[in-house]
């Protein structure tokens, strides 16, 4: 195994990362508060999109809808770089495995896939998001496989 | 709807200047001035012949429109920067080309320089973000969810090729690995020590399923190159190397459902097209430059060019089809793998040397018609240019 915990010499100042909330993303997070993933639709063709685009590829401002936090996992990587917090780290303090899943709403959201063993992971395998206060702060969606965590209120 | 129907309205590169690689107090600008000074010369003009300048910057910025009073270049007819990434370079060719074919100049000279490194900094903080402490909003959740830099993008994108076609790790170490080859014939060549997939496989991970050996390097350095009109150039000093098929294609991929992203490319638009404005197919083509920030870039940059079927690029990789001696010769100069990295000036540089006959010991037989690709961001802006050494 070659897998280790995060120190926090790796970490640097960026040990304690945490995201805070803007007048944009305000709703976004009070919704993951009560574990609902917002995604955006339009109000005029009800096209669906991530969260964090605005406006339609018509130039609608675009609205919030709940999503049912189940996907399918597109795609995954393992990024080596110095994490940017341990609570990202995969199976066993593990590198952070990042990743592209879709909605079954239809649209892909980049995630964190915090606490996975990558060799597990498929294409096409089912996932659910759960919300991680990351640093203590606003909570973050990431998904993980639908079999061993589907509760969108445990946290960890 | 099918905007490429119509001829490629020619021009021809008549002149190339490609600076040294040194990390000293030279910046961009310096390069970019020293490039096109040895363009210039190399095509048998002086300053005083040029009245068009295409400038493209780096990562480090600082080569824009000034670079013209700097040069001390007069009465210029077009004077404007590119940007569109890896794609530029052959974005300027197409550019300088038009600029001539419609009367704006005679001339043009197209240069892209940059100069991120410093003696004092090490190679992976010229392109490493800080991601600080706090992240707001969206943005903030990019920094945790998202890939924080090329390496994650790529990664993606060649894991959803594995996936999907079983491509392996080994068949991208057998690029890297081709490519150095080339390079040990390449004097310019910045790694030129024999490479085996067992070095491949044992350097270290960057983002999985990308090794170091995976990865493009980081350059200073500036490549200039001279393009004029088809008629004019067989009347100076180099082999003309001509233009004869064009195309960009930047997919803008939709982030949902049913999308490709990752697996197809704008090059599955932009080569065929380019190839049909030329008037060839892909086995008519000798030699092959293709922009490599990755050994995945090459993998699926030769699928969708059509030298395999989608999802054999590994397959084609491992056969050593594109290494020297194989019967499709790619990256020949050792690419921004091995050799240097100035995104799309690297493969378009390397295309003009092996056309006009002038690749000393990587020089490829039979090197009449050459495919060049340019390609930025995360797979999301291509440019193909075939050029030949006729006209037609």
């Amino acid at each position: 195994m070659t897998k280790r915990i995060a120190s926090a010499e790796d970490l640097g100042e960026n040990a304690a990362f945490r995201v805070e909330r803007n007048a944009a993303s305000a709703a976004f997070f009070d919704a993951a508060g009560e574990g609902t993933l917002l995604i955006r639709v339009c109000p005029e063709c009800d096209r669906l999109y991530a969260p964090h685009h605005k406006r339609c590829v018509d130039g609608n401002e675009l609205a919030w809808r709940a999503a049912s936090g189940s996907a399918q996992l597109v795609t995954w990587a393992v990024d080596h770089a110095p994490p940017v917090s341990p609570e990202l780290s995969s199976i066993d303090g593990g590198p952070p495995v990042i990743g592209i899943v879709e909605l079954d709403e239809g649209p892909w959201m980049y995630t964190a896939l915090p606490g996975v063993a990558p060799e597990a992971l498929r294409e096409g395998m089912a996932m659910h998001v759960r919300f991680l206060p990351l640093g203590g702060a606003e909570p973050v969606p990431v998904f993980t496989p639908a079999a061993t965590g589907p509760d969108s209120k445990e946290a960890r | 709807m099918n905007p490429y129907m119509h001829e490629c309205p020619g021009g021809a590169i008549v002149g190339l200047g490609i600076t040294d690689n040194r990390v000293d107090a030279r910046s961009a600008a310096d390069f970019a001035a020293e490039a096109v000074h040895l363009a210039i010369s190399d095509a048998g003009l002086t300053l005083d012949d040029v009245d068009g300048l295409l400038v493209s910057s780096g990562k480090s910025g600082g080569v824009d429109v000034k670079l013209a009073s700097r040069l001390g270049l007069r009465d210029l007819g077009i004077l404007t920067q590119v940007a569109q990434a890896g794609s530029t370079a052959n974005a300027q060719v197409q550019l300088a080309a038009l600029a001539i074919a419609g009367g704006l100049a005679t001339t043009v000279v197209c240069v892209h320089a940059d100069a991120p490194l410093k003696p004092s900094k090490r190679a992976g903080d010229a392109y490493r973000a800080s991601a600080g402490a706090v992240g707001t909003g969206f943005r903030g959740l990019s920094t945790v969810a998202g890939p924080r830099n090329p390496n994650g993008g790529y990664a993606l994108a060649a894991r959803r090729h594995m996936n999907r076609f079983g491509t392996t790790s080994e068949q991208l170490g057998a690029i890297a690995v081709a490519q150095r080859k080339w390079a040990a014939f390449n004097p310019r060549a910045r790694f030129r020590d024999p490479l085996t997939i067992a070095d491949h496989q044992a350097s270290r991970w960057v983002v999985e399923p990308l090794h170091l050996l995976d990865c493009c390097m980081v350059s200073n350095g500036g490549v200039a190159v001279v393009v004029t009109s088809a008629e004019r150039a067989p009347h100076l000093a180099q082999p003309p190397v001509h233009v004869r098929g064009w195309a960009q294609s930047h997919p803008g991929y939709r982030m949902e459902r049913g999308s490709d992203w990752g697996l197809r490319t704008g090059a599955a638009i932009a080569g065929p097209a380019a190839m049909k404005m030329a008037g060839i197919t892909p086995s008519d083509i000798d030699i092959r430059q293709i922009y490599d920030c990755y050994t995945y870039t090459v993998l699926v940059t030769l699928e969708d060019y059509g030298f395999c079927n989608k999802g054999e690029g590994g397959e084609l990789a491992a056969s050593g089809a594109l290494a020297p001696g194989g019967s499709l010769p790619t990256n020949t100069g050792g690419g921004q793998l091995s050799s240097f990295y100035l995104w799309g000036m690297t493969p378009l540089s390397e295309a003009i040397i092996q056309i006009r006959g002038q690749g000393g010991d990587r020089q490829v037989p039979r090197h009449e018609t050459a495919v060049v690709s340019g390609n930025g961001g995360i797979l999301d802006y291509h440019s193909t240019l075939v050029l030949g050494a006729q006209s037609r």
